[in-house]
C-alpha cells in the first residue's frame, strides 16, 4: 500500500517537534516528516514523490530564512505532481500582503495562526486530509484513523 | 564676520572720525549698567567702541527674551533713532564693562567730499543692523522648533517606555509564575524517575533534559536510516530512536530487545526534552521582557571585575538558533575588567550580532560569516563586530540608531525598532562609543569603552 506522508516545515526546531508532536495521533496510518528550511522539504517531497508515495499535507511557516512559506507552497502549487497536496499556513506573523499571495498563488487550504489550538489543528488536518483521500481517489475505508465522517459524508453526497 | 566686511567697504572709519570721535560724546557702562529702557526715550546712536550689549524685550506676562546682542563696531539705538519715534522698543544693558560713542538726533550733518548725505552715511549700517537682527530671529526661532521637536520625540519615548516597563511587568509575573513552576515540576519528576527507575529509563530522561533534540531535522533522517537498517526497526520506532540522538555506543545495554525498549526510551527522553524546550522557551520570554524594560527604567546592579568576554559569550549563546546558521568566528583577546551591569553589555553584543545575522539571513548571503573580535588598547577595551552582509544603505546611516528605526517592517522576527537606539544608550552611560562603517559585503560595528 501507498505511504502518505504530512510535512511539517518550520525553523524552530521546538515549535516544529510540537507540532509533530500533536500529530501523533494519525501516526499509525501516515508518516509525519519534520523540516526546518523549504530546501529540506522540497529535498524530501521529490524523493517521497520519486518511491510512489503521497505528499497528502503540507504544514508550513511562513517567515523562514531562505525560502518563506508562501513561496514554498506557491511552488508547490505550481507543481503537477502534487495536485491534490494540502496545505496550511501556520504562521505567528504574515503581512496582508503575504496572505494576498497565500491565497492567490499557493493556493492555501487553510491558514492558522500561532499559538496554535491542538483540537482545531487537529480538526483542520483531518478534514484535510478526507479531502485529499477522496480527491486522490484512493480507498477511504483502508484509511479510518485519518478521515473525518462529517466532511466524508458531504463530499459524497455533493457527488451522489 | 561679512557684516564688518560690510561696513568697511562704506568706509566704517570715515564715519568714526567725521560722527564719533567727539570726546563729550562717550559713555561708560559698567557691566550690567542699563543703556536704555524698554518704552523710554532715546534719540541717540550709539557705536560700541568695546565691549558688548545685549537687547531684551519683555511680554505682557512679564517674560523677558533677548531680542539681539551687539559687539564692538556695531551700533545700538538704530531703531528709535532712525524710525524717529525716539522710544527704545528694548532694554538694553551692558554685558561687560563697555566703552560707546554716540551721536545726537539734533545734530548737524557731517559733510564729505562726495556731498552725500546723513541718510546716504548711514543707509548701510540701518540695512545691515536690521538684517543681522532679522537672522538671528530666525535662527532663534529655528532653535525653539528643533527644541520643541526633541522635547517631543522625548515625551514619546518617555510614554512608550513606561508603556513597555508596565507590560514588561505584567508579562515578567506570568512568565515567572510558568518558568518556575516548570523549573519545580522537571525536578519533580527527575527525582520521581529515578526513584522508581527499573530499566536506566531515568538517564534517557536526564539526556533530553539536558540537550533537547540537538540533532536537526534532515541529520534524523539521517540516523533513522542507519538505525533501520543496524537494528530491524521499522520507519517509526526507528524515527523516535534517532530523535533522541543516542549513539550506538550508548544503546549497546538494550541491543537484545531494542524494538521493545525504542519506545519506551524515546517516551522518556520526550518528557524531559520537552521539559527542555520549555525552560528553553520561558528563558527566551523573560530575556525579550528584560530587553524591553531597558526602555523604561535603568537597571542599576553593577558588578565589579566584570570580564567583557564572558557577556559576549553569554550574548552568543542566547543567540544560538540562529548561529546555527551562520559561521561564527570569535577573536576574544585578554581584557582588563571592568565596572558594569552584565545583562545591559550583554544585550549591546545581542542586538547587534543579531541584526547581522538577520541581515545576512534575509537576503541570502552566501557563506554568511559572523567575526566578534575584542581587545586591549591603552585605557580601552574594543570590541569589533563584522559581518559580511548587504551593509546598510547610504541613505539608512544615519537613521539606524534612532528609536522606532527599523527594516523589519514585515514582523520578521522582533521589530520593535528599539535595538540600536538601546545599544547606543547604553554604550553612552559607559561613556562607550559606537561607531559603524557599511559597504555592501563588510559591516562592521566598533564600540569602544574605558577601563574605569
Amino acid at each position: 500500500m501507498e505511504k502518505l506522508y504530512i510535512i511539517c516545515v518550520d525553523d524552530q526546531r521546538e515549535v516544529l517537534s510540537t507540532i509533530a508532536k500533536d500529530l501523533s495521533v494519525f501516526e499509525n496510518d501516515l508518516t509525519i516528516e519534520e523540516c526546518e528550511s523549504a530546501a529540506e522539504a522540497e529535498e524530501l517531497i521529490d524523493e517521497i514523490d520519486s518511491e510512489g508515495n503521497f505528499v497528502a499535507m503540507i504544514i508550513s511557516d511562513h517567515v523562514m530564512p531562505g525560502k518563506s512559506g508562501v513561496e514554498f507552497l506557491s511552488d508547490v502549487n505550481k507543481d503537477d505532481r502534487f495536485p491534490n497536496t494540502q496545505k496550511i499556513l501556520l504562521t505567528g506573523l504574515a503581512t496582508h500582503q503575504d496572505t494576498i499571495a497565500a491565497i492567490n498563488s499557493a493556493s492555501i487550504n487553510q491558514y492558522l495562526e500561532k499559538p496554535w489550538n491542538k483540537e482545531e489543528l487537529i480538526k483542520s488536518v483531518k478534514k484535510l486530509l478526507t479531502q485529499f483521500i477522496l480527491k486522490t481517489g484512493l480507498d477511504y475505508q483502508k484509511y479510518p484513523t485519518l478521515t473525518d465522517q462529517e466532511t466524508l459524508f458531504e463530499i459524497l453526497k455533493k457527488h451522489g | 564676520m561679512s557684516k564688518k566686511r560690510f561696513l568697511q567697504s562704506v568706509d566704517l572709519d570715515w564715519l568714526k572720525k567725521a560722527y564719533f570721535s567727539n570726546p563729550d560724546q562717550r559713555k561708560t557702562l559698567k557691566k550690567g549698567d542699563i543703556l536704555m529702557k524698554q518704552g523710554e526715550r532715546n534719540d541717540k546712536l550709539y557705536l560700541i567702541l568695546s565691549g558688548s550689549l545685549v537687547a531684551n524685550l519683555t511680554n505682557e506676562e512679564g517674560n523677558s527674551f533677548e531680542v539681539f546682542r551687539s559687539t564692538t563696531d556695531m551700533f545700538v539705538g538704530v531703531y528709535s533713532f532712525f524710525s524717529k519715534t525716539f522710544s527704545s522698543y528694548a532694554t538694553i544693558l551692558a554685558e561687560e564693562d563697555s566703552e560707546l560713542a554716540y551721536i545726537d538726533s539734533h545734530q548737524d550733518v557731517v559733510e564729505d567730499d562726495e556731498c552725500r548725505t546723513f541718510v546716504e552715511h548711514f543707509m548701510p549700517i540701518v540695512v545691515s543692523e536690521i538684517s543681522a537682527r532679522q537672522l538671528m530671529a530666525q535662527r532663534v526661532a529655528m532653535e525653539k522648533e528643533n527644541t520643541l521637536k526633541k522635547l517631543l520625540q522625548t515625551e514619546k519615548m518617555a510614554t512608550l517606555g513606561q508603556m513597555a516597563a508596565g507590560l514588561a511587568h505584567e508579562l515578567n509575573n506570568a512568565i515567572g509564575v510558568l518558568q518556575r513552576k516548570t523549573e519545580w515540576l522537571s525536578e519533580e519528576i527527575s527525582e520521581y524517575l529515578n526513584e522508581k527507575d527499573t530499566k536506566g529509563m531515568f538517564s534517557f530522561f536526564k539526556i533530553g533534559l539536558k540537550k533537547g533534540q540537538f540533532l536537526s531535522s534532515s541529520e534524523v533522517r539521517g540516523r533513522q536510516k542507519e538505525l533501520q537498517k543496524k537494528y530491524q526497526l521499522d520507519s517509526n520506532h526507528a524515527k523516535k530512536l534517532a530523535k533522541t540522538g543516542l549513539t550506538d555506543d550508548e544503546l549497546l545495554p538494550y541491543k537484545e530487545e531494542i524494538i521493545e525498549e525504542a519506545e519506551r526510551m524515546n517516551y522518556y527522553w520526550e518528557i524531559g526534552s520537552t521539559f527542555h524546550d520549555m525552560l528553553l522557551a520561558s528563558n527566551h520570554a523573560v530575556h525579550v521582557v528584560k530587553s524591553v524594560k531597558q526602555l523604561g527604567v535603568a537597571n542599576i546592579g553593577k558588578t565589579e571585575d566584570l570580564d567583557l568576554n564572558e557577556t559576549i559569550n553569554e550574548a552568543l549563546s542566547l543567540l544560538k538558533s540562529v548561529l546555527r546558521r551562520v559561521d561564527l568566528k570569535l577573536e576574544l583577546g585578554e581584557l582588563k575588567t571592568i565596572s558594569a551591569n552584565s545583562g545591559e553589555l550583554v544585550q549591546v553584543w545581542l542586538n547587534i550580532i543579531k541584526n547581522g545575522c538577520e541581515s545576512m539571513l534575509n537576503s541570502n548571503t552566501s557563506d554568511p560569516t559572523i567575526l566578534v573580535k575584542s581587545a586591549m588598547k591603552g585605557k580601552w577595551i574594543y570590541v569589533v563586530i563584522e559581518d559580511n552582509g548587504p551593509g546598510i544603505p547610504e541613505e539608512l546611516k544615519e537613521k539606524i540608531f534612532q528609536p522606532s528605526f527599523t527594516t523589519k517592517k514585515d514582523g520578521l522576527s522582533f521589530g520593535l525598532g528599539l535595538g540600536l537606539a538601546i545599544v547606543q544608550r547604553l554604550v553612552e552611560n559607559y561613556s562607550g562609543k559606537i561607531s559603524v562603517e557599511s559597504s555592501p559585503g563588510k559591516t562592521t560595528f566598533k564600540i569602544k569603552l574605558p577601563v574605569s
